[in-house]
């Protein structure tokens, strides 16, 4: 790896994840009024997580058939109250790795 | 009055233990992956550190193995992190601060998970947030540092596994507040359809990562507000009867006391 390219990459990284986040929080500081943008920003933070996690989910593990399980197993984890997302996660890499000497 | 501070930076602490344990597998992933690739294992600390963020260190390290133009890379962390000005605009809402150094704080550190802690929250406090931060920050780089400096000891097998950790912790963290409001379910799906659409149909699979989970993300949360507007009272009795389930805690008041701010302002 060029040592060069490396470091002036983490930098440029670095600039085109901060700027994205500070700029929004920092100087948009009015009171949203509106009911539409306010349902919007209700239903944005669902929205982003199931798009990130879907179809991708499925691509996670090299292995579409243990991904496809590993992802029921977490969603019936999800339904099911009292249950931290933290273990979903466990729960879900455990079983993926148990099926992965299967497949 | 002080106490009280305390109380909330201490809580914030306490709600980021399961997101620090989780960010520890997910970033350990992220080292061994710097060090299968042959990057030196101090380049995962360094990452993790100055950039605290999933998705983009993965994409910045997939492109940089491909050698790819910097401004291409800068680029494509810049698409990636649109969603970062989404939960900007929603975290701004909540925040009970006008300062402009104190949010930029918070805005060096939002992240995915974070996001999802607050996102049922109607208000937010400086210092609950600070709290949030330290230890999943921690557990980021010393993940990605451990992974990176180990990835010769763990089974393959189990590396491959711990790929899908991130996006179970995202399915457990979008359930939960769908079942105490069905409308959520609807969201989800449709966002995720839009994704897989994309994904999948020719030439719109061309899209790159960060745009399409922009659209998808923008499109599913427009045609959700158009369908099911939120009033804001309904919204407030949702919020008093989370607080009263979720928070059996009694040192409580400064959220309670929050509620009559959050009435006036909705109206």
């Amino acid at each position: 790896m060029d040592l060069k390219y490396i470091l002036i990459t983490a930098a440029v990284m670095c600039v085109c994840t901060v700027l994205p986040r500070i700029i929004p929080i920092t100087f948009f500081t009015h009171r949203v009024k509106s009911r539409f943008i306010k349902s919007f920003l209700h239903y944005v933070p669902s929205a982003i997580l199931s798009a990130m996690v879907f179809p991708a989910i499925f691509f996670a593990t090299g292995n579409v058939i243990t991904a496809t399980v590993g992802t029921a197993v977490a969603l019936i984890l999800a339904f099911i109250k009292k249950i931290p997302f933290f273990i979903v996660a466990i729960v879900s890499v455990i079983v993926v790795f148990g099926l992965s000497f299967a497949f | 009055m002080k106490q009280k501070i305390g109380t909330t930076f201490l809580k914030g602490m306490r709600d980021s233990i399961p997101v620090a344990i989780v960010y520890f597998v997910v970033s350990f992933t992220f080292g061994v992956t710097i060090a299968k690739y042959g990057f030196p294992c101090w380049y995962a600390t360094l990452l993790s550190a100055i950039n605290f963020t999933s998705v983009g260190q993965f994409t910045g390290v997939r492109m940089m193995i491909e050698s790819v133009a910097i401004y291409e890379i800068g680029l494509a962390i810049l698409v990636v992190n649109l969603r970062y000005i989404l939960c900007g605009i929603s975290i701004s809402q909540k925040l009970d601060t006008k300062s402009k150094w104190k949010r930029m704080l918070i805005g060096m550190f939002i992240a995915d998970e974070l996001y999802a802690v607050i996102a049922n929250k109607q208000k937010v406090t400086f210092k609950y947030y600070m709290g949030l931060v330290p230890l999943p920050y921690i557990c980021w780089i010393a993940g990605s540092t451990a992974g990176a400096y180990m990835d010769a000891l763990l089974p393959e097998r189990l590396q491959m596994a711990m790929g899908i950790a991130l996006y179970c912790m995202f399915i457990g963290l979008i359930i939960p507040p769908a079942m105490r409001d069905k409308r959520l379910f609807f969201t989800i799906g449709l966002a995720a359809g839009i994704s897989c659409l994309l994904y999948f149909t020719p030439y719109l699979n061309r899209i790159s990562f960060g745009f399409r989970i922009v659209i998808a993300a923008v499109v599913a949360a427009v045609v959700s507000a158009l369908l099911f507007p939120v009033s804001g009272i309904d919204d407030n009795s949702t919020y008093v009867r989370e607080t009263l389930q979720d928070e059996t805690s009694p040192q409580n008041e400064d959220e309670t006391g929050d509620l009559p701010a959050s009435d006036t302002e909705v109206s």
